[in-house]
């Protein structure tokens, strides 16, 4: 598979998955790939579009050696990913609605009527045309995508004239750039839901906008043959609940509209049928993942006791949902497709998972398949990732103390005089640590913090999630008692032990004689000689 | 040289090794320890040096309490304490020689944390 691949999350869920994704590749699920990547918004401060994009960050500084970072195959982090930024800008005077975007009240007094009286048509007057954009399109997709697709569009027209371009039009150029480049052998995956506001309204439109920013950027030299193109997404249906907006929220015309999540399952009825009907859409995708949560799921909110609903904004962090880590593996299916992908219209893909006593059970074959032991490659890459999160963050105490973790794992290494890593910093060490904290748990004082897969976990409980639930401990007593080698339901993969020695001393002496990196992962720096070596001894330990 | 004499400097070496070999069992059962503080280094240099100690003081007081006391002509008694004391310094040589071969022969296992 030589395509080129990217990513586009949009809105609050799109991120998300994003995250989801990002921790895909962390485990070493995209080999030798290079992700091009594009948070889209409407809102530059999003809460969740910050942490994935802080997230990304750090998984690519914990990549990189002197700014050079490479693909790597069979380790961890071995997608090199590239971040691009584009949000629509709903800031200042004249931007902040509908009717002032719009210009609704400018040319001939002819040109105002029509105005109004089209925009009257589609668009309630008093409250969709003049609630504050910048917190997305609450759930108002019809309002959305004309935005969404004007705001590209707007975007690729600056860059033609190439005066007062803002840095976010200069990313979206860079992005557009290598899907123009990469052609016919670009494969593009999009994260969104159906069922809200930014990412419903994009999802359709997205092919279309792409091509014409390319067209108008290059003054009609280039375009995007989207038959030829693979584009692929999520359907992703609705899987979350909050409080509804009481009346006091919606008296100020900025907020007159907010999403109203007991609509969501009528939004959701009315996306699918739209997708399954829209020609636009059936003609520019190869394939949608159909993803839904068809039970009810705990309502958002609850522990943060707020008095409003969060309409957007830095506050808008939503906790991590497993139906979001079904997209990212979406995508993976989608990234290693052999074929499939000539298709004329688009096919939908959906499968189902075992349903038992009220709980779904998960096992790792449902989240990537088996085809070319995909399932085997993935218990693998997930268990040592987690194995490693629990060894920098328990054994090694990352997460109570500052400068431990992975640093105290170099120096157990040159305890056994393997001194070779010694030279990685301590700045280095501890980017390792943060980001084993944002997957798995850190603790603030003796508060334990969930991370991502915890969290992804939580939303499972108290069904089955392909590991041990003792792998999931959530105190430091549990923890510590925790045998980081032993977290797979199946015996066999857990690491070795006997009378005289325990798992992790048995994958120790693994990690000291056995573990140096192989040539074809093609680690280079000594941070990813390092990584490679810690997968390969986990590798070992977990007898795939 | 005498029989007596030949025994002490075999006693003393084969002490020495079975000192070793028992510091180089106990390093091994000693787990690997992660955290801030691990000990487990710490524990086999300790136990290293301990046999270290313990291979003459064993050597001195069998030598001494059990096969001179058997010994009743006092010039041959006499060139078995100096047998003794020499074989117990060969004894802690050989000991601390062979600790730190072996050592560094197997720098990168817990027996390479004796030096």
């Amino acid at each position: 598979m030589n395509d080129k691949l990217f990513v586009v999350a949009v809105g609050g869920t799109g991120m998300r998955c994003l995250e989801a994704f990002t921790h895909l590749c962390a485990i070493g699920m995209f080999d030798n790939q290079e992700i091009e990547v594009l948070t889209l918004d409407t809102d530059q401060n999003n809460g969740n579009k910050v942490k994935v994009e802080n997230l990304i960050r750090l998984y690519t500084r914990i990549k990189s050696t002197d700014n050079i970072c490479n693909p790597n195959a069979n380790t961890f982090f071995s997608a090199k990913l590239n971040l691009h930024q584009f949000w629509t800008n709903y800031e200042g005077t004249g931007r902040e609605n509908y009717r002032n975007i719009s210009k609704l009240n400018s040319g001939t007094p002819e040109q105002q009527e029509e105005n109004k009286l089209l925009s009257d048509l589609f668009l309630e007057k008093n409250s969709v045309q003049e609630f504050n954009l910048s917190h997305g399109y609450r759930a108002q997709t019809h309002l959305g995508s004309h935005l969404m697709y004007h705001g590209i569009v707007e975007a690729a027209r600056n860059l033609a004239l190439g005066k007062d371009v803002k840095v976010e039009e200069r990313d979206l150029e860079k992005f557009l750039g290598k899907m123009e480049k990469a052609g016919s052998d670009a494969r593009v995956f999009i994260f969104g839901s159906v069922f809200g506001g930014t990412g419903a309204s994009s999802i359709p439109v997205l092919p279309k906008a792409f091509k014409d920013a390319v067209y108008i950027r290059s003054a009609g030299k280039s375009t995007l043959d989207l038959s030829k193109m693979k584009f692929g997404s999520t359907l992703l249906t609705e899987y979350f609940s909050f409080k509804k907006p009481d009346l006091k929220q919606m008296t100020s015309k900025e907020d007159s509209v907010i999403a109203d999540s007991s609509f969501f399952p009528l939004n959701s009825q009315a996306a699918l049928h739209f997708y399954q009907s829209d020609p636009t859409v059936q003609s520019t995708y190869k394939k949608l993942y159909l993803v839904g949560w068809p039970i009810e799921s705990k309502p958002l909110g609850d522990e943060r006791k707020e008095d409003k609903v969060i309409t957007g904004g830095a506050n808008q962090k939503n906790p991590c949902h497993i139906t979001e880590m079904i997209c990212a593996c979406a995508a993976y299916d989608f990234f290693t497709r052999k074929d499939g992908l000539e298709n004329p219209k688009a096919e939908y893909l959906y499968k189902a998972i075992e349903y038992d006593k009220s709980t779904f059970n998960f096992d790792f074959n449902d989240f990537v398949g088996n085809d070319d032991k995909a399932g085997e490659t993935f218990a693998n890459r997930l268990g040592a990732f987690l194995s490693l999160a629990h060894i920098v963050l328990t054994k090694n105490e990352a997460a109570t103390k500052d400068e431990m973790g992975t640093k105290a794992f170099i120096a157990f290494l040159a305890n056994q005089k393997i001194n070779m890593y010694l030279s990685i910093s301590d700045e280095d060490t501890i980017e390792i640590d943060n980001y084993m904290k944002e997957f798995a748990y850190t603790f603030d004082s003796q508060k334990f913090i969930p991370g991502w897969i915890y969290q992804i976990r939580g939303t499972v409980s108290p069904g089955r999630f392909m590991f041990n639930d003792k792998a999931f401990s959530s105190t430091i007593k549990e923890l510590n008692d925790l045998d980081v080698g032993a977290i797979f339901l199946d015996d066999k993969h857990h690491w070795e032990k006997s009378v005289l020695s325990s798992r992790y001393d048995t994958f120790c002496k693994t990690l000291i004689n056995k573990g140096e990196p192989m040539p074809e992962q093609k680690a280079n720096s000594l941070k990813e000689k390092f990584l490679a070596h810690i997968y390969n001894a986990i590798t070992l330990s977990q007898n795939f | 040289m005498n029989d007596q004499s030949i025994s002490a400097y075999i006693i003393s070496v084969v002490i020495a090794l079975i000192f070793l070999l028992i510091a180089a069992i106990i390093s091994n059962l000693i787990q690997y320890e992660g955290g801030s503080h691990p000990k487990d280094k710490g524990k086999r240099k300790m136990w290293f040096w301990i046999f270290a100690i313990l291979t003459p003081l064993v050597i001195l007081l069998y030598g001494f309490l059990i096969v001179r006391t058997d010994i009743n002509v006092p010039s041959l008694r006499d060139k078995y304490t100096i047998a003794l004391s020499i074989g117990t310094g060969v004894s802690i040589l050989v000991y601390v020689l062979l600790g730190f071969i072996l050592s560094k022969i197997f720098k990168n296992g817990k027996i390479g944390n004796w030096f």
